[in-house]
């Protein structure tokens, strides 16, 4: 076991960089500029005119050396210059109005992916959050594409411009002298292979940086995160150790790409300075020969120097598009996952009007999680319309997974589940939800105010009713103390509320949408004994007078219900009312001297 | 001209790779520094302090810092000399000329600097969208369940677009900037270069200037952009090292944890509290209020109570992740602050509740406290833990990778080999915080079966909200709300009517029906 050979973090940024160019994964991206088709069209005319336009300075002070100043025509060199000067605030103004158009049709193109990564996130079966940890999927609506982003603003239309530069560059060099041109191409493919080279070196170096970045980061995460352990296990020497070894990976990768940089721009500049003195000596004897102006040959000089940069500039792009391909990929791999399937529209409940009574059968309902260990095993029951019905059971025995397929959040993998009749997987999912309230066990609060959490965005939840559902809901007195009622801010996960308190703004929560289906698992810890009370009362302001599922921990809720479901390792074991249960002398009677203490 | 080219090249390798070469070996010392000082500050600054502000300490501030030795330096010694040569020479070829086309070049150095200064507000605001953007994905995918129940998907997609938006509001105005800046840089550029060809022209035509001067300047006058544009941008990334420095600066600055004397710890310790309170930094009441008691030499004591009743600080107390408010807590009759930082520390072997594992193979991790430990006694500690059967269903056995690329362990599983990590330090002193909370109740009982030897040689305190797990103890604390409400031997705690002999009542009950059916 040596300290340096654990491969965490790896594949974090370690997928191997592949293609810098793939044309089904580009086709694919591009759509998401069509809906800016018009921009694109203006980005691409803009980046036309200023690239052209920024070709006019060597031109103007050959054709100034040549004409004017040679001929001493101090008027004509004051209008070529009041031209040049016309012609730097166009080429301004335009330079300015395509980074705009371009970076808006960047932006835009992400902003529609972001958002269709974000709606089919929120699509995907439950399970899929289950398997996949919520941090990773979470850098795909952001980092993947924001590094997308990168190519869209930067990289693709930067290609257009630069490879655009360079043609126009050529085009006026031949015109103005074939051989004098060749002369300054001569070094180009020299130029280029260095650059080929180049952009492998740097390229790997760049990864390695990443990767390096990456390791540091988790390393960083880990360490510090488990620093109780660290220190109980007085690890702190060797992890400094093993940090500085991750430390020495990322100054070296970078220490890579630093003498990559060293060698290549000095490299270029020396090759540029040859090409220069290469034009210069055969274009002055030109000049000399009578066969070349003099203004040409400025203008020649000027242009030679600009020669260098949009091919140093294509190497860059290079490495955008790799990365943006990778992204690509991992992105359209996620939005390629299957969503949650919705029965064809039309079916024989998908009407609006479709008003349940609420009575909910189970008929032999299979349900795992793993595809192995079965969590309901053939469950059948009949929850009547109206009544509240109890689920009992020890944890694990699949109480909570019943309350859970209701509400599809899961599908069972046998059996079905009907309300008054109709299969649930007959019905669209909001039309199904929108029938029913769950209120889970562990209450999940927004960050945000406290409305917020209580008519969760709802534009249907009118004020009246918001009003109504916390005060049946027995919440008002704790939204009163806080200071800024409804507004008040609740913090990440709802740190500042306790159990009880989160407990009263569910209940709101179930009450504001006043469902005909109510689903709900108690919260079994203890809460103080005024909490509990106001608790007690709002339960009975949420029961009346609807269908009712509660996975009771309560005792006052298992006597009051109409039936009592005794769960027990997936299947139902007894059902009755609380003093047949306890009559009997079966499980229930057991669970309910464990669950209310001996005696009760 | 080819010559002088080919020394210039060489000069300028050489100043790239010395300078930002160096600087990248600065960035690694003071990373390593910084690491190993962190690891010295106290538990309770790791609860005080955001872990994504830390990181950033870690690579932005110190990037920020090392641009400034770096590029930094680098850009500043040679736009300097740059400057200085070029405009010498251009005050060689003609000072008035020098003085009228040079005008627009300050311009460039000042519009630079109010650029990188304007851009680094608005590139704070692009990641300040950024961060709500991805704190809200998180959040929504987090409560994904609730979303869904309420069937409030759509309306949440609304609430995102509204960020989206923010978001691409603050890149259009770093945008904007850029776009300014880059016309701007070309217009001012350019004018310099068309006035000194209106005022060199006429110069010409006066015959106070040759062509090829003229031409000469104009050339010097191109290269003088970068130098210029480098001054403003220089500028900037002096201003922003100067406040990463400050925040560097306030990470060393935190006091580190007290190191105190010499380790002198003997085989089966004695452990004593004397009038222990302990309070949390921040917190409004004592997680632990006078507690004493007294572990002899190999002694068990068992330490039960419910959720938040201080069980867990008790143990943090003894291996000085935290240290006491009031009274003191004497290891062989010394008080541990006397003592060497890590003089419990190095006798303990520590169970934590969370069974906090590593992202690396399940051998490295049990042997995280003793890294160097042959495989054999590794495996021994891994079955003493009972990890024999999960290990032989893992694709690689004991170099079964865990965390983010690996395997997920159940509950159960991290806290056995969170067990194992600490049994196989074959320490003097056993601490075990509730480790066994998520294992089931038979697993539990032939692991308490197969640690009687091993206890019995050694001092050691079980905290458990099982009662089967502290059962056997030679003396058990009930504790409840940082306080010992009730304490003694098993058999005299079940049989008295207080918090022990119910939850005694209710656990049996448990385990009866977890066995019926």
């Amino acid at each position: 076991m040596s300290a340096g050979d654990w491969d965490f973090a790896r594949g974090a940024a370690e997928e191997e960089l592949g293609k810098a160019y793939d044309h089904r994964l580009m086709v694919r991206l591009l759509r998401y500029l069509r809906p800016s088709a018009r921009l694109l069209a203006l980005a691409t005319a803009l980046l036309i005119v200023s690239s052209l336009a920024s070709l006019a300075g060597p031109l103007l002070t050959g054709l100034a050396i040549d004409r004017f100043i040679a001929g001493g025509d101090a008027r004509g060199l004051l209008r070529l210059c009041l031209l040049w000067f016309a012609i730097l605030a166009l080429t301004a103004l335009v330079q300015h109005a395509q980074v705009m158009a371009t970076n808006l049709l960047g932006q835009r193109a992400m902003l529609r992916l972001r958002e269709e990564v974000y709606r089919h996130l929120q699509r995907l079966p439950v399970a899929y959050f289950d398997r996949h940890p919520v941090g990773r999927l979470m850098t795909r609506v952001t980092n993947d594409v924001e590094v997308l982003n990168q190519m869209f603003s930067q990289g693709v239309v930067a290609i257009f411009g630069d490879l655009f530069a360079l043609a126009g560059i050529m085009a006026v060099l031949i015109v103005m002298s074939p051989p004098l041109a060749l002369a300054a191409f001569l070094t180009l493919p020299l130029v280029f292979l260095i650059s080929v080279q180049f952009r492998g070196r740097v390229r790997r170096a760049f990864r390695d940086i990443r990767l390096a970045v990456a390791r540091i980061n988790a390393y960083l995460q880990e360490s510090l995160g488990g620093i109780a352990v660290v220190k109980a296990f007085r690890r702190e020497e060797r992890n400094a150790a093993e940090f500085a070894e991750l430390n020495a990976a990322h100054r070296d990768a970078f220490l890579a790409s630093v003498r990559a940089f060293a060698v290549y721009f000095p490299l270029v500049e020396l090759i540029q300075a040859i090409a220069i003195a290469l034009i210069l000596w055969y274009g002055g004897g030109r000049v000399l020969a009578g066969a070349l102006t003099f203004g040409a040959l400025v203008a020649f000089l000027q242009y030679a120097g600009r020669f260098y940069r949009p091919i140093r500039d294509l190497a860059d792009k290079y490495n955008i598009l790799q990365e943006a391909m990778a992204s690509a990929e991992r992105v359209f791999r996620l939005l390629d996952t299957p969503a949650e399937e919705e029965p064809p529209t039309g079916g024989p409940a998908a009407a609006p009007s479709w008003d349940p009574r609420g009575e909910i059968r189970y008929e032999d309902v299979h349900f795992t999680y793993d595809g192995a260990t079965p969590v309901l095993d053939g469950v059948t029951a009949r929850i009547p319309a109206g009544r509240t019905t109890a689920l009992v059971g020890a944890t694990g025995s699949g109480k909570t997974t019943m309350a859970a397929l209701l509400a599809r959040l899961y599908d069972p993998t046998g059996g079905r589940i009907t309300i008054d009749g109709v299969d649930t997987r007959a019905l669209p999912r909001a039309r199904l939800r929108r029938a029913l309230a769950l209120v889970e066990q562990e209450v999940f609060l927004f960050s945000g105010t406290v409305e917020e959490n209580v008519r969760l965005w709802d534009g249907r939840v009118t004020e009246e009713r918001l009003g109504t559902a916390i005060r049946a809901g027995r919440a008002d007195r704790l939204i009163a103390r806080l200071g800024e009622g409804l507004r008040s801010r609740v913090a990440e996960r709802g740190a500042s509320f306790s159990t009880g308190e989160r407990q009263l703004l569910a209940f709101a929560r179930a009450l504001a949408f006043d469902p005909d289906i109510l689903v709900l698992d108690e919260a079994t810890a203890s809460v103080d004994s005024e909490t509990e009370a106001l608790v007690q009362e709002a339960l009975r302001a949420l029961l009346r007078g609807r269908t009712a599922i509660v996975i009771a921990h309560r005792l006052s809720t298992v006597r009051d219900a109409d039936q009592i479901l005794v769960v027990h390792r997936g299947r139902i074991h007894e059902r009755g009312s609380h003093e047949e249960l306890l009559a009997a002398g079966g499980l229930y009677a057991r669970l309910h001297r464990l669950q209310f203490g001996a005696g009760a | 001209m080819v010559g002088a080219a080919a020394l210039g090249a060489v000069f300028l390798y050489l100043q790239r790779w010395l300078l930002i070469g160096c600087s990248r070996r600065i960035e690694y010392d003071l990373r390593n520094d910084l690491f190993r000082h962190v690891q010295r500050l106290d538990v309770s600054f790791f609860g005080r302090t955001r872990a994504g502000d830390l990181m950033a300490r870690f690579t932005n501030d110190l990037g920020a810092l090392r641009d400034v030795v770096g590029p930094g330096l680098m850009y500043a010694f040679s736009m300097t000399v740059t400057l200085a040569l070029s405009i010498a020479l251009m005050i060689a070829i003609d000072a008035r000329l020098t003085l009228i086309a040079f005008a627009p070049y300050p311009l460039i150095s000042l519009v630079t600097f109010f650029f990188s200064r304007a851009l680094h507000t608005r590139s704070r605001r692009v990641q300040d969208a950024f961060g709500l953007l991805s704190a809200r994905v998180q959040e929504d995918l987090a409560g994904t369940r609730v979303l869904r129940a309420y069937a409030q998907e759509d309306s949440r997609a609304l609430a995102f677009r509204e960020l989206n938006e923010e978001y691409l509001a603050a890149n259009m105005a770093v945008a904007r900037l850029r776009g300014l800046f880059i016309a701007a840089m070309g217009a001012l550029a350019g004018s310099g270069l068309a006035i000194a060809l209106l005022a060199g022209g006429r110069m010409v035509m006066e015959g106070r200037l040759s062509l090829g001067g003229l031409v000469a300047f104009s050339a010097y006058l191109a290269e003088l952009t970068w130098p210029v544009v480098a001054v403003g941008f220089v500028i900037g990334m002096l201003q922003r090292g100067a406040g990463a420095a400050a925040r560097i600066d306030g990470l060393l600055a935190a006091r580190p944890e007290i190191a105190g004397g010499p380790v002198t710890a003997r085989p089966r310790p004695r452990i004593e509290f004397e009038r222990v309170s302990f309070r949390y930094p921040g917190a409004r009441v004592d997680a632990l209020l006078d507690i004493s008691f007294r572990v002899g030499a190999g002694r068990t004591l068992g330490v039960v109570g419910r959720t938040g009743s201080g069980k867990s600080t008790l143990l943090k107390l003894i291996l000085r992740l935290h240290d006491p408010s009031a009274g003191r807590i004497l290891l062989d009759g010394l008080d541990l602050r006397e003592r060497s930082l890590s003089a419990a520390r190095a006798i303990a072997g520590y169970a934590p509740q969370d069974a906090f594992l590593f992202s690396r193979s399940l051998c490295e991790n049990i042997a995280y406290g003793v890294p160097d430990a042959d495989p054999d006694s590794v495996a021994r500690a891994a079955s003493r833990a009972l990890l024999d059967d999960d290990l032989a269903h893992m694709p690689r056995g004991l170099a079964t990778l865990l965390g983010e690329r690996g395997v997920t362990l159940s509950g159960g599983q991290r806290q056995r080999a969170s067990l194992a990590r600490a049994l196989l330090l074959e320490p003097d002193l056993l601490l075990l915080d509730d480790t066994l909370s998520s294992v089931d109740a038979g697993t539990e009982a032939a692991i308490v079966r197969e640690l009687l030897p091993f206890m019995a040689e050694r001092t050691t305190i079980i905290v458990s909200h099982r009662i089967s797990a502290v059962q056997a103890a030679d003396h058990i604390l009930v504790l409840d709300d940082g306080r010992v409400v009730e304490e003694g031997h098993h058999s005299a705690l079940a049989a008295g009517g207080g918090l022990y002999a119910r939850l005694h009542e209710r656990q049996r009950l448990a385990a009866e029906i977890e066995g019926a059916g």
